[in-house]
């Protein structure tokens, strides 16, 4: 039996940095606060062999950036809480620290909201093609994300939810009718097409109803930021569209959070602190530039590289591809600071990247196309530029996937990694 | 750089030395045992790798040292630290 002793030391740079030293008397681990120690404990475990030793060494570590994350749909198809552990637990093995969830959308309304019972009565069963699975809810509870927040917080991995508005609503507007001018619900929806829902910002219910639906979510979330969606609004003139996320980012400070919101929300009065999410690289930088000279930071999930929802390549059967293929090396070789031209390095928060499930219907889904990209989104996250390099990276993320056997993840095989012997 | 260990993501700073460590079954000594034992379990018992663990006093309780930590207590892993 080896003895492996944890010590804090308050001398530490920060609170993720840690010390790993493994000598011929056990193991030692420093950190300054917990989540350096449970760093330092993963890192551990990535140095068991298969035949049960550690190699001597020492390691120093400490993050590039603080926000590291996933961010998962979980309405296009449902993903309930089980899977999100796993989810969790595999975050937590690559040092991420956000998990972002995307909670509604026009396919589904996933998250109870205590003043706006209605949302989940109607839109919680709903996803792409029809129903969710037989036997399942299609929807959290309050007290089913609180324990999820707690199981997160366990592992020092915050949960930010997402609200999305004012389009990718059509679930709020099939729940609450008079949300739409004339009072007339509008259908469900089961389809993948976006950008045809909308809110009305002139609507006398609109304002109290996003007011409403904040307060709560504000109220469950344990973590300082709410995500308020924004994208994907083209039904919105520029002015209502500014109104409305406005209004919603308001809403979110009033309870003493922090918002989020997709990179479209930077044409609006972005307040000093405000997190904005870049996933278009086909878009005008020039409101991105201006919003970070009012003091926004950026949270950085370029398509091309992030978003793993896309097809590895044609023959895959899984995910999309809209802006291409992303292969493993797409989502390793590239850098956040480059990725918005002329953004200043100093605004950038961090990566997170994005899992949407418009054709993701289980879990072994999820986790095949999470496996292996997204721990090459973690190391472009953790470790810095000059470190960082393919041939290294892919040689080591091969040795990962007895890891993820272990846990009975599904994961893709990649041909541009010589994977062992299964 | 060393794809020799297969570390992901890659750390600030890695100095590999000569020799290995028996690994088979591990002791925590933390100063919450009933939250590190259980997240260490977590972790490497999935490896087959067998965890116990407790406070530093409850490590001498429990036995050691023991032939096979190199006759360290768990006070002289802390005083070896520079």
């Amino acid at each position: 039996m080896v003895l492996v002793q944890t010590t804090f030391d308050g001398a530490a740079r920060d609170q993720e940095s840690f010390t790993l030293e493994v000598h011929e008397h056990g193991v030692t681990l420093t950190a300054a606060r917990p989540a350096g120690l449970l760093h330092a404990l993963r890192t551990l475990r990535q140095l068991v062999t298969a035949e049960h030793t550690v190699p001597f060494v020492v390691v120093r570590d400490t993050p590039r950036y603080a926000w590291r994350g996933l961010s998962l749909d979980v309405v296009r198809h449902w993903h309930g809480p089980e899977t999100i552990r796993r989810v969790i637990d595999l975050l937590g093995m690559y040092k991420l620290r956000v998990l972002h969830l995307h909670l509604t959308d026009d396919q589904g309304w996933r998250l109870q909201i205590p003043s706006h019972p209605e949302l989940t009565e109607r839109s919680g069963g709903t996803q792409v093609g029809g129903r969710v699975p037989a036997g399942e809810r299609g929807y959290l509870t309050v007290e089913e994300f609180r324990e999820l927040q707690e199981y997160a917080a366990a592992r020092f991995i915050d949960v930010v939810p997402e609200i999305d508005l004012p389009g990718h609503t059509n679930a709020a507007t099939y729940a609450c009718p008079e949300l739409v001018p004339g009072g007339e619900a509008t259908a469900p929806y089961h389809g993948t097409e976006v950008g045809f829902s909308r809110l009305w910002a002139d609507n006398p219910a609109t304002v109290p109803w996003i007011r409403d639906v904040l307060a709560d979510v504000a109220a469950t979330t344990s973590g300082r930021f709410v995500h308020v969606g924004g994208d994907e609004a083209p039904a919105l003139d520029t002015a209502e569209y500014t109104r409305l996320v406005e209004t919603a980012c308001d809403a979110v400070r009033a309870h003493g959070k922090t918002p989020v919101a997709w990179q479209e929300a930077a044409v609006t009065a972005v307040e000093p602190g405000t997190l904005l999410q870049f996933w278009d690289p086909r878009a005008d930088p020039e409101p991105l530039l201006r919003a970070a000279a009012a003091g926004a930071r950026f949270v950085m999930s370029p398509a091309s590289h992030a978003y793993l929802d896309m097809k590895y390549d044609a023959a895959h059967p899984l995910g999309l591809e809209w802006i291409g293929y992303v292969e493993v090396r797409d989502s390793y070789d590239w850098d956040p600071g480059d990725a918005i031209p002329g953004l200043p390095a100093s605004a950038v928060e961090g990566v997170s990247a994005a899992l949407w499930t418009e054709t993701l219907a289980t879990p072994e889904h999820l986790f095949a196309m999470l496996l292996p990209r997204l721990p090459a989104l973690a190391e472009v996250a953790w470790t810095s530029r000059r470190s960082r390099e393919w041939e290294s990276f892919r040689t080591r993320l091969a040795g990962q996937a007895r890891l993820w056997d272990a846990e009975g993840w599904a994961w893709h095989p990649s041909p541009q990694v010589q994977w062992p012997d299964r | 750089m060393t794809a020799s260990l297969p570390l992901v993501p890659w750390p600030a700073s890695v100095e590999p030395r000569e020799g290995t460590l028996p690994f088979a079954a591990l002791y925590l000594v933390s100063q919450a045992p009933d939250v590190w034992t259980a997240l260490a379990a977590e972790l490497f018992e999935p490896l087959g790798v067998v965890v116990s663990g407790g406070e530093t006093v409850a490590a001498v309780r429990a036995g050691w040292p023991r032939p096979d930590a190199g006759g360290a207590r768990p006070d002289d892993v802390r005083r070896r630290r520079p």
